[in-house]
């Protein structure tokens, strides 16, 4: 009988230990709760320069500017939720032979990508 | 909600069902107490769904969703019929051993339970995310189960010296058993492998192998008149003290899988012996030897110590039983000749030369492990570090234990000499391993001597306790009050020092690696949709969290991608390895690494950009493409 009572008191408590611990591990590893935005290509691969602010963070505004050789083309806002991924496209012309640079600041944060075309 | 439900489900039916109803069916219960049953059927659970993926995987029938399920019901079944026919006509023939637990025992039991699973939730809570290497290294390997199907094929492949990469070859380090629990309740749940239950699973062991521990130190000490007293007192020792430090709760975090499974087979084990010798039944005997199966299919380490434990065990019997030797040489092979133990060792022999021989089982893993060691991290500790590694108070009480074991009378031989062997085995292979002829790194054995040491500290601190219950019958020399405050100081020291141990394990700073890591999976994400077979990646394993999980991404190899390790390895003059991984990161723009580049066509380079940037955005033909905190990637554009 207090087999009985120990076997099920532990499953009892390993049960409400998995369930709080998967819960747990939930919230970490969900990337909406690390204050965190990436930058990158849509296609890494290939001379295309269309862009992705993927937005895991706090901040609502991200400013961009492209530079070809350090010389700035163009610019622009973009606002974006938590969770969201914005998409912004880039022409590729007149853009052989120079290094393509996307800077995107949101906040003080600054990150920077990059193609030598 | 419902991915947790099938999840438990899932649970159920790899780790208690099969090996409840198959030993019920083969009448086992009558020889245990409902809770060593129940520990002893989750051991035969975990052999019964290995073997039954092994035969599903060598038979060519895919391991699916539902073969699995049906070959695990039709087994279960099966026993279940058997069951409820015998019940049917003999009712009340298979009652449990009685467990003899006394309320007071049991409400002690239960307190400690209690806090063993808290005190280990709540280390766990700070560190059951997926990151750590070692899990991430066997979670490759039981998703390539899952979803092929098909039973492993241990290989990988290297970079050879004209800068290629080789084809695959085999590799020893890993070992079926260890993986195919994990893949089995992926396959039944569809669990992704990428979050907490490979982590829960090895806690579900962890708390199994204290149970086994308990019940081990109360098999060990039947007959002394204070067995429930020095089992609660072993489980207080394993339990909430010495709590987190390896291998305990921080081997559950670390993913070391085969270490966790044998720290619960060896108990149960060296349990099952004791229990089939001191009662001279060949059936558990053929139990124990089938635990000891499932420990060689599951980690070879534990396996080795596993054997040293038993020829130390021999030598302790003989030691303490000259005069009786003959009669009992005489009584073990009885028992080794009958019925059940003929059957479970051509099991066993078939399972290994026929079925699915482990990995390790060849002459270079055995060359690897046996020999005189030379490096200097194999050739033993001191006692000092073994002190350490065994809890500093734990393991004076347990030294002063294995000496008063040595002279104590009426424990019953077998249960004396496997106490003494156990602990005397691994004290042994810790301290000298050159006697012993044993080459492998010192602190992964010391790691085994918590165990025997939580047994026979608590042997020692509850005989000294019985000692000054009983001196008043007794001329005693020293006052009542000196003796129990002597006794409380003991405990005291123990408590604390089992709690600084705990205290010591805690991670300082554990969300910082949470969000490194979800940085990685999230470029992982990125890359494994970007690329195909025909690119390469090489990403460090110095500046990157969690990068051992980056091969799940993408399932195209267990060296995909490519790694750049531990700067020390690639200076290790005893094991010269390719410098490739670590030139092509590190001086991108030599000759070498451009060799590199070249032979192994690798084009994607993930690093962490607060230490590694620098040199790519100097050179021309590598492009940034991906840009986050903690994580860069660079393409190579050729």
């Amino acid at each position: 009988m207090n087999s009985k009572i120990i076997i099920i008191s532990t499953a009892v408590m390993l049960f409400a230990s998995f369930v709080f611990l998967a819960a747990v591990e939930k919230k970490k590893m969900d990337i909406n709760n690390h204050d965190v935005w990436m930058l990158y290509f849509v296609d890494p691969k290939s001379d295309s320069l269309d862009f992705v602010i993927e937005n895991h963070s706090e901040i609502r505004t991200f400013h961009w500017e492209i530079l070809s050789n350090k010389k700035k083309l163009t610019e622009g806002d973009i606002a974006s939720e938590k969770g969201e991924t914005k998409k912004i496209p880039v022409s590729s012309e007149n853009t052989e032979g120079k290094k393509i640079t996307i800077t995107v600041t949101g906040e003080e944060s600054k990150k920077e990508i990059y193609k030598n075309l | 909600m419902s991915s947790q439900l099938f999840f438990f489900a899932a649970m159920l039916l790899v780790f208690f069902i099969p090996g409840f109803l198959l030993l019920k069916a083969l009448r086992f219960g009558r020889y245990f107490s409902l809770l060593e049953f129940f520990t002893v059927s989750f051991a035969a659970s975990v052999g019964i769904t290995d073997f039954v993926m092994i035969i599903l995987g060598k038979t060519g029938i895919v391991i699916t969703k539902i073969s699995l399920l049906s070959s695990i019901l039709i087994l279960s079944a099966a026993c279940a019929i058997i069951i409820f026919i015998r019940r049917k006509k003999n009712p009340g023939s298979e009652k449990a051993k009685d467990d003899g637990f006394s309320k007071r025992s049991t409400v002690a039991i239960l307190l400690l339970i209690f806090l063993t699973i808290f005190i280990k939730t709540l280390y766990l809570e700070n560190s059951i995310a997926p990151t750590s290497t070692d899990l991430g290294h066997h979670m490759y390997w039981s998703k390539q189960i899952a979803i092929t199907g098909e039973l492993p094929i241990y290989e990988k492949t290297n970079i050879q010296e004209d800068f290629t990469i080789s084809q695959p070859e085999p590799m020893a380090d890993f070992i079926i058993g260890e993986h195919l629990l994990f893949a089995a309740i992926a396959v039944l749940s569809g669990a992704n492998f990428i979050s907490s239950f490979p982590s829960l699973i090895l806690f579900l062991i962890h708390i199994m192998s204290v149970i086994a521990i308990f019940l081990l130190a109360r098999e060990a000490f039947k007959k002394s008149e204070n067995r429930d007293i020095i089992a609660i007192t072993a489980l207080f020792f394993i339990g909430p003290l010495y709590a987190l430090a390896s291998p305990q709760a921080k081997y559950v975090s670390g993913g070391v899988v085969g270490n966790i499974i044998g720290n619960f087979l060896i108990p149960l084990s060296v349990f099952l012996f004791i229990k089939a010798f001191s009662e001279k039944k060949p059936r558990i005997l053929a139990l124990a030897i089938f635990s000891v199966l499932i420990m060689a299919y599951t980690h070879h380490l534990s396996t080795f110590i596993f054997l040293f434990i038993s020829l130390f065990t021999a030598i302790a019997f003989i030691a303490l039983n000259l005069k009786t030797l003959r009669q009992d040489i005489k009584e073990v092979l009885r028992m080794f000749f009958s019925r059940e133990i003929i059957a479970i060792v051509i099991f066993a022999l078939i399972s290994v030369f026929f079925l699915y021989t482990p990995t390790y089982m060849n002459k270079e893993a055995v060359d690897v492990a046996v020999g005189t060691p030379i490096k200097s991290t194999r050739t033993g500790l001191t006692m000092e570090q073994l002190k350490m590694t065994a809890g500093e108070a734990r393991f004076v009480f347990a030294f002063f234990g294995l000496v008063f074991l040595l002279f104590t009378r009426h424990l019953g031989k077998y249960n004396q000499a496997f106490a003494v062997g156990w602990l005397a085995a691994i004290m042994m292979m810790s301290l000298k391993p050159q006697w012993l002829f044993v080459d492998i790194p010192t602190n992964r054995i010391a790691s085994y001597v918590v165990f025997p040491t939580s047994v026979i500290s608590a042997f020692m601190l509850v005989s000294v306790f019985h000692a000054i219950k009983d001196s008043d019958k007794r001329r005693s020399y020293l006052k009542n009050s000196f003796l129990l405050s002597t006794f409380f100081i003991f405990l005291v020291f123990l408590s604390i020092d089992g709690l600084r141990d705990n205290s010591l394990a805690l991670s300082s700073d554990p969300m910082k690696t949470i969000k490194k890591s979800s940085e990685t999976y999230a470029a992982s994400r990125y890359l494994s949709e970007h690329s195909s077979e025909n690119d390469m990646i090489l990403k460090d394993h110095n500046y990157l969290s969690g990068d051992s999980w980056i091969k799940l991404f993408f399932m195209r190899g267990y060296n995909y991608p490519l790694s750049r390790g531990y700067f020390k390895r690639y200076e290790d003059e005893l094991k010269p390895r390719e410098q490739c991984t670590n030139l092509m990161i590190s001086l991108p723009k030599s000759n070498d690494a451009e060799k590199c580049y070249a032979g192994t066509k690798t084009n994607f380079i993930m690093i962490n950009p607060n230490n590694d940037a620098a040199q790519f955005n100097r050179i021309k033909n590598f492009w940034q493409v991906y840009s986050s905190d903690e994580v860069g990637i660079f393409y190579k554009s050729y």
